[in-house]
């Protein structure tokens, strides 16, 4: 094994070690700044639509997600200057910009009620004991495929 | 406080036109010292280069958080230092293993270590510094191995320079005793 004349005291490093390193760090850097995410070789030229398959139906049922969380955020501001009906018609350009260019659709039904502790929504009249029922008879995997 | 050089060092890294010449520079200027106060201690070389190339990318990226109130290569030290502490907690949670543990398995792996033809009298030094606590163990490899100034040494742990000395001390007294008795036994 070769080795360089760095030798402190029984430690070495292989021999041109130190004049590789800024090499790899470069390319590791080069690396890193596509976020470390690579395709196989020749990926892009083989790739090819497939037939949809049920599982797009847990996409649709994200969308729907978001855009329930949409409107729960808007209508949360517009329930708070006494607006009594709302829909898409009422946004304005300008805050749906802010909506996506603020990253506020990460947010989910959770984060929005910890924004706004002070506000209620006007939930149906539904009784504690009816919707425990409800959520220990119903499968989630079944809302999911179904809808 | 930063010198000069090292202020337009940080110029450039901080300048996304000159960043990557500027981290070409840095690399050159630290390698060597930041290399081996990770193999210091970390002891296997493979794992040393991981630690480093890790460190060095970790100061690339987190160059805009430096403030200037150390060196640059004190601020880069305290990061190979917690890097190397890190590894050796991660392989040691990893291996099921204590700290002490984990740090006896890499005097055990050295002897395997092609990077490593110390006789028997380096490898019971080994022995006997990771026997120490784990503050006298840096004091001493610092010191030992690098040659490191305790006022150095100072500004990366952020310990006194009175501290400093008497870790070594204890340490050094602590090391020759054991080596002493292994020899007699």
């Amino acid at each position: 094994m070769k080795k360089t004349n760095e030798n402190r005291k029984g430690f070495h490093v292989p021999e041109d070690y130190f004049e590789s390193l800024d090499t790899q760090l470069m390319t590791r850097l080069k690396e890193n700044s596509k976020n470390g995410l690579k395709v196989p070789e020749g990926y892009f030229e083989g790739f090819e639509v497939k037939p949809e398959r049920s599982g797009t139906k847990v996409k649709k049922l994200f969308w729907m997600a978001a855009a329930a969380s949409v409107l729960l955020f808007f209508g949360i501001k517009y329930m708070n200057t006494n607006q009594s009906s709302l829909d898409w018609d009422d946004l304005e350009q300008a805050e749906i910009s802010y909506w996506i260019e603020s990253d506020l659709a990460e947010l989910n039904a959770y984060d929005i009620a910890e924004a706004y502790p002070d506000v209620e929504l006007n939930a149906p009249n539904i009784s504690n004991e009816d919707l425990n029922a409800y959520l220990n008879e119903i499968e989630l995997d079944q809302i999911l495929y179904e809808n | 406080m930063i010198d000069l050089e090292e202020k337009e060092l940080i110029g450039m890294l901080r300048n996304p036109l000159q960043r990557e010449e500027g981290f070409r520079i840095l690399v050159n200027v630290y390698k060597k010292r930041l290399y081996w106060h990770i193999r210091t201690l970390v002891l296997i070389h493979d794992d040393a280069d991981d630690v480093l190339q890790n460190t060095f990318i970790k100061i690339f990226r987190s160059i805009d958080k430096f403030r200037g109130d150390s060196a640059l290569y004190t601020w880069m030290f305290r990061i190979g230092t917690n890097e190397s502490l890190s590894f050796l907690k991660s392989r040691a949670k990893k291996m099921n293993l204590s700290f002490e543990d984990v740090q006896q398995e890499r005097v055990n792996n050295l002897k395997s270590d092609p990077y490593f033809d110390g006789d028997e009298l380096e490898l019971s030094l080994q022995e006997a510094i990771v026997r120490l606590p784990e503050k006298q163990q840096m004091v001493f490899r610092m010191k030992y191995f690098q040659e490191m100034k305790y006022e150095e040494m100072s500004e990366i742990l952020g310990t006194s320079v009175g501290s400093l000395k008497a870790s070594y001390h204890h340490a050094k007294k602590k090391i020759e005793s054991r080596i002493l008795k292994n020899a007699e036994g």
